[in-house]
C-alpha cells in the first residue's frame, strides 16, 4: 500500500515536470501555459518527488531507494508514451491524480 | 584524437558503444530475463505447477528432507535441501555421488511436495532460468574464464559509453518525455535518449555493480597483498563454507541432526533457513551446513552456521555480524542480482532491463541508419555497414525468437530424451544462428518486418502450446490464483502484441533502405551521364 502511494506520488511528480514544459503542456491542453502555471508545476513536481522519495525511504533505506529508481523509470515510460500517442488522456489526470492520491493516503492511514 | 572535448566524447561514445553492442545486448537481455530466473525454472517444470504455495513449517520440511535423503541416498557424498519460497513452491532434495576414475561428481535432483511430503513425479531435465543466468556472464559454449573477461570488458565499455553519453547528449534532461516517431533517424535518437534517461540510475548501478561482481578478477591486487595465497586465500577467508572437508573413511551410523538443529533453533529462533547441506552424511567427518535467509535485506551472501555431523556441536559461523566491507561488497552484488526483490520491485527491475536493451538496440540501429544516410548516390554500402546491419537484425530480432524457441523446446521435447536440458539450449542457439544467417543474406526493412511478424506469431502461440501440453492455461491460472504462471502467459501475449505493432509500423512506411539505395544509384547514373 505504501509503495503504491509512493509510485503514485512519483508518477504525479513527473506529470508535473512534463506539464511545466511549454510544448508538452500545449500538446495536452491545447494552449500555452503562463509563467505562473509553469512555476507552480515545477515547484509542485519537486515537492511531490521529494515526498515520494521520503515515503520510499520511510519503509527501508536501501530497498526504498531501489523502488524509487524503478518508479522513476515506470513514470517516465508511461508519461512519454501517453504524450506521444494519447496526449489528451493526460488532461483528465490533472484532477484524477490528486483524487486517487487522497484516497490512497486515507487507505494507507486506515490499514 | 579529436580537436575538442565534446567531439572526442562523441567519438568515444560511438565507437565504445558500437564495438561491443551485440555482446552487451546479449548480456543485458539474458540478465533482464534472469531477474525471473526461479519463475522460469518453475514454468519449465509443469510437474510442480499443481503444488499449492502456502507457508509451511520449515522444521518439518527439513526433517522430512533429511529422512528422505537418508533412505534414498545414504551413500551420497553431499545432500542438499532447498526450502520453498514464494518463488519456488517445492522442496529441492538433491544428492551428489562420487564417480570412478576421477570423473566429476554426479548430481541427482529430486523434488518433494511440501504439503504431502512425497516425491513429485514427472520432473523433466531442464536448466530453466539458470540457463539465462549463466548465459549472462558465462556466455555458454565458451571457456568460463575467457567469457568472464569478455563480459568484464563489455561492462567497462558500457560504463564508458554511459558516462560519455551523459556528456554528449546535453539536452537529455531537457528533452525528457520527448519521443517523435515520425521524425526518421531523429526518432531513433529520441528513443535512445529516452530509454537511457528514464532508467539512468539503474543503468549506472547495474553496470557498476556488474563490474564489482567480478572485481577480484579485474583487480586481484588488494587480495594478493593481504593474503599469502592471493585471491584463493581471500576466498577461503570470505567463504569458509566452500572449503573442502577431509573424509575420515569411518562410518557414522546416526548423524546428530537433532542436536545440531536443537542448538540452532534455541539460539536463533527467528532465523529463516534458505538451505541445508550435509557433507559426507554417513562418514564420521559429516558436516551440517545451515544457510540463513536474507529476506529483503540488501545482502548477497547468506549467514552461515556449520555443525559437526557426529556430535551436533557448532563448529563455525560466518557473516552473522558482517563488517563494513562485507556489507558494501555484498550489498552491491545484492542490488545487481535483485534476489532481494519482491514481485513489485522485480517487475521494475525487468522494465529497467528492457529499457537497457532498447537503449543498446537503438544505439546500434542509429549508427547503421546514419552511415546509410551519408552514402553518396553512386556509393554501395561497405562491408562494415552490411555486417553491422546483419548483426543488428540477427541479434535484436533473433534473440527474442531464440528465447521463444527455448520455451517451445521445453514444452515439446519428450521427457525421456537423453540430455534433454542440453537440447533445449541447443534449440536456443540453433534458432539464433539461423536468424543471424538469414539476417546476413536478407537485411532490408522487409526482413525486419518479417522477423517482427514471426516473433509476434511464435510468442502468441506460446500460451496455446503451454495449454495443449500441460494441465493448466491462462484461465485456470487466474482462477486458481497462480499469478506467476498467469503472468508468463500475459507477458507472452504482450510481447506478441509489441512485435505485431512493430511489424505493422514497419509495413506502413516505405522501404527506405532499398528504395533509398535504388534512388541513390539512379541519381548517380544520371549525374554520370
Amino acid at each position: 500500500m505504501i509503495y503504491s502511494l509512493a509510485t503514485l506520488l512519483c508518477f504525479s511528480a513527473f506529470y508535473a515536470f512534463a506539464m511545466a514544459k511549454t510544448s508538452h503542456y500545449k500538446s495536452v491542453f491545447g494552449s500555452r501555459p503562463d509563467q505562473t502555471q509553469t512555476q507552480r508545476f515545477n515547484y509542485s513536481a519537486w515537492i511531490i518527488i521529494l515526498l515520494s522519495l521520503g515515503v520510499n525511504l520511510s519503509q527501508a533505506i536501501g530497498y526504498g531507494s531501489l523502488m524509487f529508481c524503478g518508479q522513476i523509470a515506470l513514470s517516465v515510460i508511461i508519461i512519454s508514451l501517453c504524450m506521444t500517442y494519447r496526449a489528451h488522456w493526460l488532461r483528465s489526470l490533472l484532477y484524477v491524480l490528486p483524487a486517487i492520491t487522497c484516497v490512497l493516503i486515507i487507505l494507507a492511514l486506515l490499514y | 584524437m579529436k580537436d575538442s572535448f565534446f567531439r572526442s566524447m562523441t567519438w568515444l561514445h560511438t565507437w565504445v558503444g558500437l564495438l561491443m553492442c551485440w555482446l552487451l545486448f546479449l548480456i543485458f537481455f539474458a540478465g533482464t530475463i534472469s531477474f525471473f530466473r526461479h519463475e522460469i525454472s518453475l514454468w519449465n517444470q509443469p510437474a510442480v505447477h499443481s503444488i499449492d504455495n502456502k507457508p509451511t513449517d520449515q522444521k518439518a520440511l527439513i526433517s522430512a528432507g533429511l529422512d528422505y535423503l537418508h533412505e534414498k541416498a545414504p551413500e551420497a557424498n553431499r545432500w542438499w535441501i532447498g526450502l520453498p519460497s514464494p518463488r519456488q513452491p517445492e522442496v529441492h532434495v538433491s544428492h551428489r555421488h562420487s564417480q570412478p576414475d576421477g570423473q566429476r561428481d554426479k548430481w541427482i535432483d529430486e523434488r518433494l511436495d511440501p504439503n504431502t511430503l512425497t516425491q513429485v513425479d514427472g520432473i523433466v531435465d531442464t536448466r530453466g532460468g539458470n540457463f539465462f543466468y549463466r548465459l549472462h556472464f558465462d556466455l555458454h559454449y565458451m571457456d568460463r574464464k575467457l567469457a568472464r573477461w569478455l563480459v568484464c570488458l563489455a561492462s567497462l565499455f558500457m560504463l564508458i559509453a554511459l558516462i560519455s553519453g551523459i556528456v554528449i547528449h546535453k539536452r537529455i534532461f531537457k528533452d525528457l518525455f520527448q519521443f517523435r516517431p515520425q521524425k526518421g533517424v531523429r526518432a531513433w535518437l529520441d528513443a535512445h535518449n529516452l530509454s537511457s534517461v528514464l532508467a539512468l540510475p539503474f543503468h549506472l548501478m547495474i553496470t557498476y555493480t556488474g563490474l564489482v561482481t567480478l572485481i577480484f578478477m579485474l583487480f586481484p591486487g588488494p587480495a594478493n597483498t593481504l593474503y599469502e595465497e592471493g585471491v584463493k586465500g581471500f576466498r577461503s577467508d570470505f567463504y569458509p563454507e566452500r572449503q573442502g572437508i577431509e573424509k575420515s573413511e569411518q562410518t557414522l551410523n546416526s548423524p546428530a541432526f537433532e542436536n545440531a538443529f536443537a542448538h540452532f533453533y534455541h539460539n536463533w529462533p527467528e532465523q529463516k533457513i534458505k538451505r541445508v547441506i550435509v557433507d559426507y552424511p554417513t562418514d564420521l567427518s559429516a558436516t551440517i551446513k545451515i544457510y540463513g535467509d536474507n529476506g529483503t535485506l540488501i545482502r548477497d551472501e547468506y549467514p552461515y552456521w556449520q555443525y559437526s555431523g557426529s556430535t551436533g556441536e557448532l563448529i563455525k559461523t560466518a557473516r552473522l555480524d558482517p563488517s563494513g566491507g562485507e556489507v558494501l561488497y555484498g550489498g552491491m552484488i545484492a542490488v545487481h542480482s535483485g534476489r532481494l526483490a519482491h514481485p513489485g520491485l522485480r517487475w521494475l527491475y525487468f522494465i529497467c532491463g528492457i529499457a537497457g536493451c532498447v537503449m543498446i538496440a537503438t544505439g546500434c540501429i542509429m549508427w547503421a541508419k546514419r552511415i546509410r544516410e551519408r552514402l553518396k548516390p553512386n556509393q554501395s554500402p561497405s562491408f562494415g555497414l552490411k555486417l553491422v546491419e546483419a548483426l543488428n537484425l540477427g541479434t535484436i530480432m533473433g534473440l527474442p525468437l531464440a528465447t521463444a524457441g527455448f520455451f517451445y523446446a521445453n514444452r515439446l521435447l519428450p521427457a525421456e530424451v537423453t540430455g534433454r536440458a542440453d537440447k533445449e539450449i541447443l534449440a536456443f542457439f540453433l534458432i539464433w544462428l539461423a536468424a543471424t544467417v538469414t539476417a546476413g543474406l536478407w537485411r532490408s526493412r522487409r526482413a525486419w518486418q518479417r522477423f517482427a511478424h514471426l516473433n509476434a506469431a511464435v510468442w502468441l502461440l506460446l500460451p496455446i502450446c503451454n495449454a495443449l501440453t500441460t494441465d493448466g492455461n491462462l484461465i485456470t491460472y487466474i482462477m486458481d490464483g497462480k499469478w506467476i504462471l498467469a503472468s508468463f502467459d500475459l507477458t507472452f501475449l504482450a510481447t506478441a502484441a509489441v512485435f505485431y505493432m512493430q511489424g505493422n509500423k514497419l509495413g506502413a512506411q516505405p522501404n527506405t533502405v532499398k528504395q533509398g539505395s535504388v534512388q541513390n544509384r539512379r541519381l548517380g547514373r544520371e549525374q554520370k551521364a
